[in-house]
């Protein structure tokens, strides 16, 4: 196993990942492959019509640089068609294939980021990737995005 | 004796840790055991362990299983009783007092009603630390772990979250 995989299976085991997973708000689909995990964020069904959204990882170099994910069609096992993806003012700029039908718009995944560091740093320093952060960030980043108005619930 | 794993909130962080012990097991052992492990620091005697949002800490000598403390449950250990929050909105402050087990979720719901935010106005907004970092606090974390002590207030602001812009 390559040292980005066996830190995150480490961090899929650890318990602030599996709090996640006991109150429903992610969890792994495919971890055959650990450099492309594919994971699923519950999302408000006003923006994601399926109640969640399907994530395919590039966990290269994880966590030492940022991971990466493009929104996942589990049926075909490829890219969600544009038109699939969440749609809403909290989602839609962070889901924006028009931008890159290959990463979310975020300061957590790698793609995103460059170019972002005067902004993005100073900005939301919670996301902003750093070597010590988990995939929870990620995770956790993603259903903020999805469920803007969680504490009604 | 049947073991069950309990996620540990501390002023430690935002993040809780997993801590496995028997159902049987006093809420002194639990105490003992999160002391031990450096999870939450301070005389062992003037720590205590809140549920979830309950309102009053367990009692030490009363067994796990007696708590109502199940697989995964989660607790948090901390020196403070309460912890005196206050809200800033539009430059007007608002007070409330709760245990360090709140859930944020639970503040936030709090302050949208006391401001009397309602529709557009009370959807989308988020609590963030009024100091430095100036953190967004995650809905699902405990108000506890972000107060040190022997301090046991927070200063929080209510505001719009932060949208990415391209």
């Amino acid at each position: 196993m390559k040292p980005n995989e066996s830190l995150l299976k480490a961090h899929l085991e650890g318990a602030p990942f599996l709090a996640g997973v006991d109150c429903g708000k992610w969890g792994v689909h495919s971890d055959a492959d650990l450099t492309f995990p594919v994971m699923w964020v519950r999302g408000d069904t006003r923006l994601v019509q399926a109640g969640r959204v399907y994530l395919r990882f590039d966990a290269s170099e994880y966590p030492q640089q940022a991971p990466t994910a493009c929104p996942w069609d589990i049926t075909t096992n490829e890219k969600l068609a544009p038109g699939l993806w969440p749609k809403g003012a909290s989602a839609a700029t962070v889901f924006n294939p028009a931008w890159n039908a290959s990463a979310l718009y975020a300061p957590c995944d790698r793609v995103a980021m460059k170019g972002h560091e005067a902004g993005w740093m100073g900005l939301c320093p919670q996301w902003w990737w750093q070597p010590t952060f988990t995939i929870v960030v990620y995770l956790e980043f993603v259903h903020v995005c999805l469920n803007p108005a969680d504490h009604e619930s | 004796m049947i073991e069950i794993e309990l996620y540990v909130h501390s002023p430690k962080g935002g993040e809780p840790t997993m801590v496995e012990i028997g159902v049987e097991a006093l809420v002194e052992d639990l105490l003992k055991k999160i002391h031990e492990a450096g999870l939450c620091d301070g005389p062992l005697e003037e720590l205590v362990i809140f549920v979830e949002d309950a309102e009053e800490p367990l009692g030490r000598g009363h067994s796990l299983e007696r708590c109502g403390l199940r697989h995964r449950h989660h607790v948090h250990c901390h020196k403070c009783h309460r912890i005196r929050v206050a809200v800033l909105y539009n430059g007007v402050e608002k007070q409330e007092s709760f245990p360090p087990s709140t859930r944020v979720k639970r503040v936030l719901k709090w302050a949208i009603h006391e401001f009397q935010l309602k529709g557009a106005d009370a959807e989308n907004k988020v609590l963030r630390l009024a100091d430095p970092p100036q953190t967004e606090l995650p809905n699902e974390a405990h108000i506890g772990s972000f107060t040190q002590p022997p301090k046991c207030e927070l200063r929080l602001c209510l505001v719009a979250p932060i949208r990415f812009q391209g």
